[in-house]
């Protein structure tokens, strides 16, 4: 029912958005870090936000997608979304007017929080809490602040499966008012200015709609497990956190927060593009254009910049320093629609990606096929290494035209 | 006044177990009492200081941290 081919990628904003959501892909190393940052503030009620920002996503995502469609067609709709996008699998024949308990032994985010951490005290698996809510209320015509819904067990704290329980009564978990319209930051772009940069570009574009869910609901690609994922949740449960922790303790909490959210994407750089350029499609569609390192990061840029991540681009690069630029980046652009301007740069997530693609191309060996795939060789290498700082320079949401960050030794 | 104890050495015994962040880590988990002694410590400064001297409840939190996060017994 449900084909993520019938949304056209937009090519000149680097931008795709599916049933007025703009969506993204996150990797299990970037999203599992996110959350347990987020859960070791365990001073902070987070539940509320975390649930609140993934119901509010896919409420307007699937009221859209559900327009027209009866209860059962309208249930599949759901049901062909989540496997569709990595997050695992849910069968909803047993959701009615009161609700449903729903059990799953497929689940991306309890799953893939084992592969990284211990045990989880704790259910994790709060997107799903918030899909399951925003299903209920789309087909039930229920308001998202009239429904309790709660996981009461969780693979990840080593129950056989998750369970999950959605009914109406007071409302349990953070509810937000109507957000705006995508606005682009319409602005002349400076392109990575690499000769084989169209040639990758055009490649592998629209390869992105290769990225579903296998029979398991799961997408594993380039030795990590993905998830094409609402960019307002996962960004609504950063800014969140951020604000929470500026309330408890200014711009020390800022600071604190924000280190740990770029390690996020960190990881996610470094797991990811290194899957990627060790990948047989790298091998056969990037690396016959490459010479040098700066090579592997412009033809790494040119591929992931099909991706929907905003346009990314490099203006100085070298081992010793870059500055890297993303027009239109997906941080930026969904913070502008929750939340309007903002007083400091809000990604992290996009900066900590490109200090993982440095580190990545000139602290490991990749470029002759060296491949750090576990969290002890991820951890041995940085200590190993002199590590790059970080400094987001430019913010989309602060007032600029682009997000621009330098790294450096 | 009261006695101060040295936490240098649990942030070091916790980055030779911990992820390459557990410092932060440490700091994000102890936040609360932290701004209770209205201390505002950073990695880069734990980094450099030879010597980081605090109260025993903070020495105790920052003790209780690092041990979750590492899943490892501080024996210091």
């Amino acid at each position: 029912m449900f084909d993520i081919n019938d949304y056209a990628f937009d090519e000149d904003h680097n931008f795709l958005e599916v049933a007025g959501e703009a969506m993204i892909f996150h990797c299990h190393h970037y999203l599992a870090n996110l959350l347990k940052t987020i859960l070791d503030a365990d001073y902070i009620d987070s539940r509320p936000f975390l649930v609140g920002s993934a119901a509010d996503a896919v409420y307007n995502q699937l009221s859209c997608l559900c327009d027209g469609l009866d209860e059962t067609e309208s249930k599949k709709m759901a049901e062909d979304v989540y496997k569709c996008f990595g997050y695992g699998l849910i069968n909803l024949s047993g959701m009615d007017e009161n609700g449903v308990d729903l059990t799953t032994s497929k689940s991306f985010f309890s799953k893939t929080w084992q592969i990284k951490f211990e045990k989880s005290a704790k259910p994790i698996d709060y997107y799903t809490v918030g899909f399951l809510a925003a299903v209920y209320a789309v087909i039930y015509g229920k308001s998202l602040a009239e429904i309790d819904a709660e996981q009461t067990r969780c693979m990840a704290c080593g129950d056989d499966l998750n369970h999950f329980s959605i009914r109406s009564g007071k409302g349990n978990f953070t509810t937000y008012p109507k957000k705006a319209a995508t606005v682009f930051k319409e602005v002349p772009k400076v392109k990575i200015g690499w000769e084989h940069e169209d040639t990758i570009t055009k490649a592998f574009g629209g390869a992105h709609a290769n990225f579903v869910g296998n029979e398991e609901g799961f997408i594993q690609v380039f030795g990590v497990y993905i998830v094409r994922i609402q960019s307002d949740f996962v960004n609504r449960a950063q800014f969140e956190f951020v604000k929470a922790m500026s309330e408890m303790a200014g711009e020390y909490g800022v600071t604190l927060a924000g280190e740990l959210l770029m390690e996020s994407g960190h990881a996610c750089g470094f797991f990811t593009y290194g899957g990627i350029m060790t990948s047989r499609e790298w091998e056969a569609g990037v690396k016959p254009y490459l010479q040098t390192k700066e090579d592997w990061i412009k033809g790494l840029l040119s591929l992931i910049n099909t991706m929907g991540w905003g346009y990314h681009t490099v203006l100085e690069l070298s081992e010793e320093r870059a500055v890297f630029r993303n027009y239109n980046d997906f941080e930026d652009l969904s913070y502008i629609r929750m939340y309007g301007t903002s007083d400091y740069p809000i990604h992290w997530a996009n900066s900590g990606g490109f200090t993982g693609l440095m580190q990545l191309v000139y602290n490991t060996d990749i470029v002759h096929g060296e491949k750090i795939e576990t969290e002890e060789g991820f951890r041995n290498m940085r200590r190993s290494k002199v590590g790059y700082k970080t400094v987001m320079t430019k913010g989309i949401s602060c007032g600029d035209d682009f997000l621009e960050v330098e790294i450096y030794l | 006044m009261d006695t101060l104890y040295d936490i240098k050495p649990i942030f070091e015994f916790a980055k030779a177990y911990g992820d390459v962040k557990i410092v932060d880590r440490i700091l994000i988990k102890t936040l609360p009492i932290l701004l209770k002694n209205k201390l505002e410590l950073s990695a880069a400064a734990i980094d450099e200081s030879a010597v980081v001297s605090v109260p025993a409840e903070i020495y105790q939190s920052v003790k209780v941290a690092a041990e979750d996060l590492t899943n490892k017994t501080f024996a210091g």
